[in-house]
């Protein structure tokens, strides 16, 4: 099988990449700021969107970008589509919220955000995705070990598309680093046994 | 090639080896309490929790020490080379109750937690931590089949945890799923879950030779995991998540519905999941298929629930006897599905194990009788 990297997407403090190219540049804003710029600007108009904590956030907006708001997945089975992401700080944003709440009134809201495969869930929502969906905790990005994964993934179970990547949020900093690994080599950007940290 | 579970281990309010707990099971004793305990909530609830002394090193955590000790237990009766073999963890909150220690917290981070046990065991492959939700335990022993047919290990040691912590008592309490008795899986008069503690240790291998204890032991025959695209805290109305990661077990394991001798389900006594449940397996030609829930004997263990269940599968099968469904009286989903009402021999070649969770999340695990 021919698997390719058909595109990827890098959202941290210096703004939106895409393809390694600069879709948009944060010119200091926090991540807050930047994200309902970045929101309006691009007219995303979801407004589930509104109710998620900052890594939803974080890996719904690289996945816009990524996907073309979808788009890319539209001719596509929705069980032909899996997500497979690595995280390292979990849900601690959220984490933090409502253990800070929790002797008085926690927020059934903010609760439900307190694990990090709802990044995941989030995104499944939004672009009909019903495949295989793992969230590994890994100390770093460990870029073999999914590629690995993945590719086992397209082999026995016949994905047409995998999303791969990293999204962590430790309450200040942030990275999300997203890849459409596809089974075509059509668009290829590049074949996906290199190594993916070279596009980061 | 075949992959095999050889040995394992439980840790829970009914004891610290699988012997116990299938025994306390036996005698229709269950791990859920009522609890008053102002560390984890002003007013009383129902849950699990472990209340007995084991072994303990002060420098692990609470959770530490219990995946230690099940980890050892699950090693002492199988010998693998631990050179090729890997450690898969899976738990949703890990050490979470360090997130209130007024200095910094220890191993707050899942993979922090689990390179402390992987160093415990000396362990030359760093460990993978799966984090999923309630889904947590069955993933993490599909992952580790994965890594095993990858080629990549011979062996893996699966052990999930979670414990009673007023984190998430809060949390479900704020979404008012607890249940103001102990859990009641798919009754009428059910009301939400019951929450519980506890750790389960399993270890897979692709060598049928290495078998520890002949009751641990089974062929992983398939699974399958999906999501609902529905929505994040609630079950699909719909249950066509949970049959598309059964039905990709089925495929995988080179099986039909009629076929499977017993469900292992996920049962955790909340409205939505069970109805959810129902119509799921009546929709695949399940609805005749036994089912229990053995969350009204551990509460729902989150991490720890999809590897602990998954090992009473195996023992049941092994056993040729099915447990009763704790809390069940009578059935209030609507659609017709076969809870087990009481303790009955039968015997089982094919058992289902399934879970579902947060996130939208799926996964369905086969054992077959080896």
């Amino acid at each position: 099988m021919n698997l390719g990297i058909q595109s990827y997407c890098t959202f941290n403090s210096k703004g939106i990449f895409k393809n390694g190219k600069p879709i948009i540049l944060n010119q200091n804003l926090s991540f807050n700021d930047f994200a309902l710029k970045v929101y309006k600007q691009f007219e995303i108009g979801y407004s589930k969107y509104h109710k998620m904590d900052n890594l939803c956030k974080l890996a719904l907006l690289t996945s816009e970008f990524l996907l073309d708001n979808g788009q890319v997945l539209v001719d596509t089975p929705s069980s032909e589509v899996a997500i497979i992401l690595g995280n390292s700080s979990s849900s601690i944003v959220s984490d933090t919220i409502h253990q800070t709440s929790m002797d008085e009134l926690p927020s059934p809201a903010v609760f439900v955000y307190t694990l990090p495969n709802i990044m995941i869930g989030e995104m499944c929502i939004k672009y009909k995705i019903t495949g295989e969906n793992s969230c590994f905790q890994m100390k770093d990005f460990d870029t073999s070990f999914l590629n690995q994964y993945v590719s086992y993934l397209f082999d026995k179970e016949k994905y047409t598309y995998c999303i791969t990547g990293w999204v962590d949020f430790d309450g200040e900093d942030y990275q999300a680093h997203l890849f459409l690994i596809s089974n075509e080599n059509k668009d290829t950007i590049s074949i996906f046994n290199d190594k993916i940290k070279n596009l980061i | 090639m075949k992959i095999f579970t050889i040995s394992d281990n439980i840790i829970s309010p009914l004891g610290s080896t699988t012997e116990a707990n299938v025994l306390a099971i036996g005698n229709g004793q269950s791990g859920i309490t009522k609890i008053n305990n102002p560390e984890l909530s002003n007013d009383f609830f129902y849950g699990a929790k472990i209340n007995y002394d084991l072994p303990s090193i002060d420098e692990y955590t609470f959770l530490e020490n219990l995946l230690i000790n099940s980890i050892e237990q699950a090693l002492s009766s199988v010998d693998v080379d631990l050179n090729r073999t890997i450690l898969v963890l899976s738990s949703t909150k890990g050490n979470i109750e360090q997130l209130n220690d007024k200095e910094k917290g220890k191993r707050i981070k899942l993979a922090e937690m689990a390179e402390a046990i992987n160093e415990y065991f000396h362990l030359k492959h760093s460990p993978i931590v799966v984090s999923n939700a309630c889904i947590s335990g069955v993933s993490a022993i599909l992952v580790a089949r994965n890594l095993i047919e990858m080629g990549a290990y011979d062996h893996a040691i699966v052990s999930g945890g979670d414990i009673l912590s007023k984190f998430t008592l809060s949390g479900f309490n704020s979404l008012k799923a607890v249940s103001e008795s102990p859990c009641k899986p798919y009754d009428i008069r059910r009301d939400g879950i019951s929450l519980g503690e506890g750790v389960g240790t399993i270890v897979i291998s692709n060598d049928e030779k290495l078998k520890g204890d002949k009751m641990a032991y089974s062929e992983i025959i398939g699974g399958g995991q999906s999501n609902d695209a529905n929505h994040i805290s609630g079950p699909s109305r719909t249950g066509a998540g949970l049959n598309l990661a059964v039905t990709k077990s089925f495929k995988a394991s080179g099986i039909h519905a009629n076929q499977i001798d017993y469900i292992n389900a996920h049962g955790t006594a909340t409205l939505y999941n069970d109805e959810m449940e129902s119509i799921a397996f009546d929709d695949l030609g399940l609805g005749k298929a036994p089912v229990n829930s053995l969350k009204g004997y551990f509460g729902h263990t989150l991490g720890a629930a999809g590897i602990i269940e998954s090992i009473l599968t195996i023992r049941q099968l092994n056993a040729n006897q099915l447990m009763k469904s704790e809390g069940f009286n009578q059935l209030g989903v609507s659609r017709k599905i076969s809870v087990i009402e009481k303790t009955k021999k039968k015997n089982i070649d094919i058992a289902l194990k399934t879970v579902s969770g947060f996130g939208g999340c799926n996964a369905a695990i086969i054992f077959k009788k080896a």
